[in-house]
């Protein structure tokens, strides 16, 4: 049986999540197609630096 | 010291342990869930592992995991960013999903009774590791290239004792893995599943839609490329192509609907277009490293019809592809980074026998055959139980073989296999009968390895795949004693077997001084959409439900029961 917290979470968690999206994720948007117009268009090549350190243990200790 | 690397939430799921460095048991979740290419947490894998190990859980030095779920999900949320308002519904179905299990790997290792350190190696490096490490070079140039990690699609690496230094990258959506599937996907197959049959289907097609391919990718000499993301849907949706795609290469196919030249045509020109970016990008890994020898990892990798042509195509003269070079494998890639290159430990041990699973003994094995109620005779000696293999294998008998440890990876090697004659020009179809899969897919042929310059056009530095992950051509002369694995194109995918191999090492010559060929059709133990069995009693199971004739587990031979077909 779900709880009251698990009903109540299952009605809310929807619109929490759309409006989260149109407000929050608009504006990431719109941030995000102003920095690219900084952007390069031609490219010589599309590799790029790998900024991984495999020398730093505390880099592997987290999860970001 | 004891380290469990784990991987888990995208496709095949896995566990594997390691003990001083070496590793000492490997399995895929599927293989305990039988879920084909499972992708949750695997419970039953780490379970296995601590098992194998007569352990618990608290008595492991560290846990690595394959990836960064934080880093994963900062990628996806910034997927949905660029992507704003179409990625709307992916958003709503995956957001709860993150937020479940997906984020708190590390929280889901705790409640298991773990409280060392966990480590969270990035999902490339975790291929880099397992492609290196586990390979018998000191130093090496590594590739990995898959479908995603947390950004990186493509990575550029060098391998040099017990470090991994990263050199160049390529990220998300810019992918080879997601282009491949793209087309998988269009064809009508499954994604992350049924890439392989692509590249069967491509050799009964011509490469007649690479120039259209080319609008969708763009290719740089060094290797590089760039999708155009106008033909792509798989940022926002649950489809991987749109429309703009559709127009360049017409109506999707379904999957019940029968394939086409066209079909085969546009399979050949993927397969195509994916080799000409393979072999730059090696061509560049080798011109920046100026190495011999190269490691490939990454689901990619699995491509072997490819990875035959590198010694030709490519300046690289020493080849290692591990056999689980996917999602699963990374498991230990990850497990293998912890303890060499966090945990400093040098000494490496080089991978030389993928029979990493668990294992049954001849009580356990009686067990299930008494329980099953089937016809059986055990063999006192070896060389008894070979000789009856052998003789029953020349006269056409289709044999599932069953024999020690299951192999860690998707490939059977004689562990888990199903074994026919490959001389016979019907074989082919026979067993795509008892496995229930489509006809254009081409069957694996295990070989000696003293004999595989006899058959097949191997270079003197390429005569060992023990692990199946190359194709190479059949020579002109011998297509008529391996009939049923010599694909359309004259190339078959090989696994060559050494002494070290035991039984089935013996199995092999004594089919070969029988018949003159040494070499068997070897395909998986399983059957179509299933995962490769595990246990004995899956064996009999799968005997009883498809047209095999024989099962072999360990010394006992089991018969069909009579009128069984």
């Amino acid at each position: 049986m779900t709880s009251l917290i698990g009903k109540i979470n299952q009605i809310f968690i929807l619109p929490i999540l759309v409006v989260l999206y149109l407000i929050g994720f608009g504006l990431a948007h719109i941030i995000w197609r102003i920095t690219l117009l900084s952007r390069p268009r031609v490219q010589p090549t599309f590799w790029q630096n790998n900024l991984i350190k495999t020398d730093s243990t505390d880099y592997f200790k987290s999860a970001l | 010291m004891r380290v469990l690397g784990i991987s888990a939430f995208y496709h095949d799921s896995a566990a594997a342990l390691l003990e001083n460095g070496r590793i000492v048991f490997a399995a895929e979740e599927e293989r305990f869930s039988r879920i084909k290419h499972d992708n949750s947490f695997p419970l039953q894998a780490v379970q296995a592992c601590l098992d194998h190990a007569g352990i618990k859980i608290s008595e492991l030095d560290a846990v690595a995991y394959y990836e960064k779920p934080l880093l994963k999900f900062e990628r996806v949320l910034d997927n949905f960013v660029q992507t704003y308002p179409g990625s709307l519904r992916p958003f709503l179905k995956s957001i709860p999903e993150w937020l479940g299990d997906k984020i708190k790997v590390e929280q889901t290792i705790r409640k298991l009774g773990f409280a060392g350190q966990v480590y969270f190696i990035p999902h490339h490096v975790s291929h880099a590791a397992a492609a290196f490490y586990p390979s018998p070079f000191k130093k090496a140039a590594i590739l990995t290239i898959d479908g995603v990690g947390e950004y990186q699609t493509t990575g550029l690496w060098t391998g040099d004792g017990n470090s991994i230094t990263p050199i160049k990258e390529i990220v998300f959506p810019h992918s080879l893995g997601l282009l491949y599937s793209t087309f998988t996907a269009f064809l009508g197959f499954r994604v992350n599943d049924d890439e392989y049959k692509v590249m069967g289907m491509a050799a009964y097609g011509q490469p007649k839609h690479v120039d259209k391919i080319k609008r969708v990718v763009q290719i740089k000499d060094d290797g590089s490329f760039n999708l155009d993301l106008d033909y792509f849907a798989f940022r926002q949706g649950f489809q991987m192509w749109n429309r703009n795609f559709e127009k360049l290469f017409g109506n999707q196919r379904h999957s019940n609907e029968r394939i086409t030249a066209r079909h085969y045509d546009i399979a050949a020109s993927i397969q195509a277009v994916t080799e000409e970016i393979y072999f730059k990008m090696l061509r560049h890994l080798h011109l920046v490293t100026k190495l011999n020898a190269v490691c490939v990892g990454g689901g990619v990798a699995l491509n072997a019809l490819a990875n035959g042509k590198i010694y030709r195509e490519t300046p690289f003269k020493k080849v290692y592809i591990f056999g689980p070079t996917g999602d699963s494998g990374a498991a230990s890639g990850a497990a293998l980074f912890t303890y060499h290159n966090l945990l400093k430990k040098p000494k490496r041990h080089s991978v030389e026998d993928l029979r990493l699973g668990t294992y049954f003994s001849d009580l356990m094995i009686k067990g299930s055959l008494l329980k099953s109620g089937l016809e059986y005779r055990k063999f006192s000696t070896d060389r008894q139980l070979i000789s009856e293999v052998a003789g029953l294998l020349a006269k056409n008998k289709i044999v599932g073989w069953f024999q020690g440890r299951m192999e860690y990876g998707p490939r059977a090697l004689g562990s888990r296999s199903i074994l026919a004659n490959p001389k016979s020009p019907r074989m082919k179809d026979r067993v795509n009968e008892v496995k229930f899969r489509e006809e254009f897919r081409p069957f694996a042929g295990s070989v000696l390895e003293e004999k595989v310059q006899d058959y097949f056009k191997v270079p003197d530095s390429g005569r060992r795949s023990p692990f199946m992950t190359f194709c190479f051509q059949v020579k002109p002369g011998k297509k008529s004693y391996l009939a049923a694995v010599t694909h359309r194109d004259g190339t078959c995918r090989i696994q060559t077997v050494s002494k070290k191999d035991g039984l089935y090492y013996q199995l092999i010559r004594e089919f070969g001084n029988r018949t003159g060929v040494y070499c068997l059709l070897n395909t998986s133990f399983n059957l179509k959409g299933d995962p490769i069995v595990e246990s004995p009693n899956q064996a009999i199971r799968d005997l009883l439900k498809t047209r095999l004739d024989y099962l072999v587990i360990g010394n006992f031979l089991v018969t069909k029961p009579n009128g069984k077909k």
